[in-house]
């Protein structure tokens, strides 16, 4: 059973330590 | 059809439905949410975009046609790769 939503796969945050 | 892979061994945790990716050879820290995070998890094999679509549509109910899906998962790959956390596999 799909419980799941499907939202578009997105990078959120990318910065350097 | 170009291949995926993960280009290192990064440490990945899931906290709140996204996913934190730690990249040790460049030293970024990048957070992806979670289809993200599922396609992220794929990746530690070889993957192609349709193998991704297919597993992501199997995983997660969506009213939106495949070809939106594949279209965003290409879009998300290519954010993957400028990442550095992604490589291609010929």
């Amino acid at each position: 059973i799909q419980t799941n939503f499907y939202t578009a796969p997105k990078v959120l945050i990318h910065q350097p330590i | 059809m170009a291949q995926y892979i993960q280009s290192g061994e990064y440490d990945a945790t899931e906290l709140d439905g996204e996913w934190i990716i730690l990249n040790t050879d460049n030293y970024t820290v990048t957070k992806i949410n979670e289809v993200g995070g599922e396609c992220w998890a794929l990746l530690k094999e070889v993957q192609t975009v349709d193998s991704l679509t297919q597993e992501i549509g199997e995983k997660f109910s969506s009213a939106i046609p495949i070809s939106q899906m594949k279209k965003d998962i290409e879009t998300f790959l290519s954010q993957l790769s400028e990442c550095g956390l992604i490589k291609n596999v010929d």
